[in-house]
């Protein structure tokens, strides 16, 4: 083992050796808050919210914003009306958001089908996003006393038959004012980009969301599946904000700081069509993730604050926030932090990763292996994208950092690997740009999901909080670019 | 949460909704079986089942440190 602080150094070698090992730290930050969170979620088998709950079936009026949706529509309408629930407590408002396909034709015919149960709501202005399009539907809604609890949805999502009484139950508890369920990626066959986005749904909401459960502090209402009192609603303010991008989350943190809970419900599921293309994909998440950015300045008195509110502004929660918020930045910490120690001295960056390595790679295993356990059924159908989520290139690199001498190297071969490995972390942000200008090539079709799996999805997601930083920061325009749907999930 | 915290709706008796009705027409719909949402004690065996269900997530945690004691030890054993 090399010695850390030789006694021949300068003081500057030492403080800058030091400097570089707090680079390795703080970007190991995120690690860590993973570790921590994942070891949270089995406490969800008692910390939870079912002693609390009780048969409380509300008039629910179900809220689906809808543009341009003739596609999937009648199904959605019709999986409503099929919902295990009793048929006179649920209507369902639809907010045509001036839609120019067959979107009012296809809900002409469902009125007719469900008189009384499918009401039609046409805005002649539209296109200024979802957030606007619910706010004319909850004006409606609101103006009547009927709801007393409303569900906001997506138009492509699709229920199974028992999710909402499911939700429904934990409102029975007065300190409850939303409930949010399980979305799964719903394809039938799920190819490529969508069974990375199926295990991603697993991790983050299946799993992450109990811990959330377990910590009383809950970072997002999905969007697709949001279920409110109406106390709730009218207490904060009874409208949604449009002044965001992540409309769903400023819901959220409203209700939580208003002082009332919000459960997940994990035996809830609920079904979304996500979508099969790079750049489809990047242009929601970037949505999602400039959302985050700008959440994360809205509520700046929030943070690490538990005077402000004792689970949002918890260390656990803010620890969390900001690991998912910063991880292109830890990433970048790290990788400087080796290569520096690295060019400083070879063997000391060898002997810190070599002894740090174990850490990442465990809480990596740990990670994927209790993701899949939460929900096996869809656990076992992606688990090569578990596996391969960082992309084929960091697996690779994983194996060959966790066995060392697996392939002797030494000399140039050996620098040019450990420069390689230790850089990575970084290089593989603009490659994951690159897979989406690929995509836009002409041989984007064939070659983009090879790309993907070789640099991960993971990468991908840092890369589009990247894009989510610069556009924030140039104050670019704050664009809805809906998600393409086409009718493909399936129950 | 804490004192300075109260939550909205504390002490406050839990919300009930008036029981459902299930008519004729609404039975034959269903096959002739009474729906869960009918039945307050079946809605009550669900959340229970729900509750027992959640105790999966200790064989999933074993399964997790299974697996990372696992690959320590061959990690282990291959390093010497």
């Amino acid at each position: 083992m090399t010695d850390l602080f030789p006694s021949d150094a300068s003081t500057g070698t030492t403080v800058l050796t030091v400097f570089l090992l707090l680079l390795v730290v703080v970007g190991a930050i995120p690690v860590l808050a993973g570790l921590a969170q994942f070891l949270v979620i089995p406490l969800h088998a008692v910390r939870n919210h079912y002693r609390e709950t009780g048969p409380y079936l509300p008039n629910v009026a179900v809220l689906v914003p809808a543009w341009n949706e003739a596609a999937v529509l009648t199904t959605s309408v019709e999986r409503l009306m099929g919902l295990d629930y009793p048929p006179e407590r649920l209507r369902v408002y639809v907010v045509d958001d001036a839609s120019t396909d067959d979107t009012p034709e296809v809900l002409a015919r469902c009125a007719e089908r469900f008189p009384g149960r499918v009401v039609h709501l046409r805005r002649e202005k539209g296109g200024e996003g979802k957030a606007h399009t619910l706010n004319h539907g909850l004006r409606h809604i609101l103006a009547e006393d009927w709801m007393e609890a409303l569900l906001i949805m997506d138009a492509d999502v699709i229920y199974e038959p028992a999710s909402l009484r499911k939700m429904t139950r934990h409102l029975a508890d007065p300190t409850v004012g939303a409930v949010t369920a399980y979305i799964r990626e719903g394809s039938g066959d799920p190819q490529g980009i969508t069974r990375f986005i199926g295990f991603d749904y697993l991790a983050a909401q299946a799993a992450s969301r109990r811990a959330q459960n377990v910590a009383g502090a809950m970072a997002c209402l999905a969007g697709g599946a949001q279920l409110h009192s109406r106390e709730n609603l009218e207490a904060i303010g009874g409208q949604i904000d449009t002044s965001s991008l992540a409309e769903d989350t400023v819901t959220t943190f409203r209700t939580q700081l208003a002082g009332r809970r919000v459960v997940f419900e994990p035996h809830a599921r609920v079904l979304a069509e996500e979508p099969a293309g790079v750049d489809a994909l990047w242009k929601q998440r970037l949505r999602w993730a400039r959302g985050n950015v700008q959440i994360t300045s809205m509520y700046r008195h929030l943070w690490f604050r538990r005077s402000v509110h004792p689970g949002l502004g918890g260390f656990f929660f803010g620890i969390f926030w900001f690991a998912i918020l910063l991880l292109p930045v830890a990433m970048l910490l790290t990788s400087i932090g080796l290569i520096g120690l690295y060019l400083l001295d070879s063997r000391l960056a060898s002997d810190i990763f070599g002894a740090a390595v174990f850490v990442p790679i465990a809480t990596f295993v740990f990670m994927i292996t209790l993701t899949i356990s939460v929900d096996p059924r869809t656990g076992f159908k992606v688990w090569r994208e578990a596996l391969l989520f960082p992309g084929a290139i960091s697996f690779v690199v994983l194996v060959t950092a966790a066995f060392p001498g697996l392939v002797p190297m030494s000399g140039t071969t050996e620098t040019v690997w450990t420069l390689f490995v230790y850089s990575w972390l970084v290089l593989c942000i603009p490659l994951a740009y690159g897979v989406r200008k690929l995509e836009g090539t002409r041989w984007g079709r064939p070659l983009t999901p090879l790309a993907l799996y070789l640099v991960g999805f993971g990468p991908l997601m840092c890369a589009i909080t990247v894009d989510a930083y610069l556009k924030e920061f140039r104050g670019a325009a704050m664009t809805w670019d809906k998600t393409e749907k086409t009718g493909r999930v399936t129950v | 949460m804490s004192t300075t915290h109260q939550l909205v709706g504390a002490g406050q008796p839990f919300r009930i909704s008036p029981p459902v009705v299930v008519t004729e027409e609404l039975l034959a719909r269903c096959g002739g079986l009474p729906p869960v949402w009918s039945d307050p004690v079946a809605l009550a065996d669900e959340t229970e089942a729900d509750r027992v269900r959640e105790r999966r997530l200790y064989v999933g945690l074993a399964a997790a440190i299974a697996v990372v004691v696992a690959l320590y030890v061959v990690r282990s054993l291959l390093l010497g």
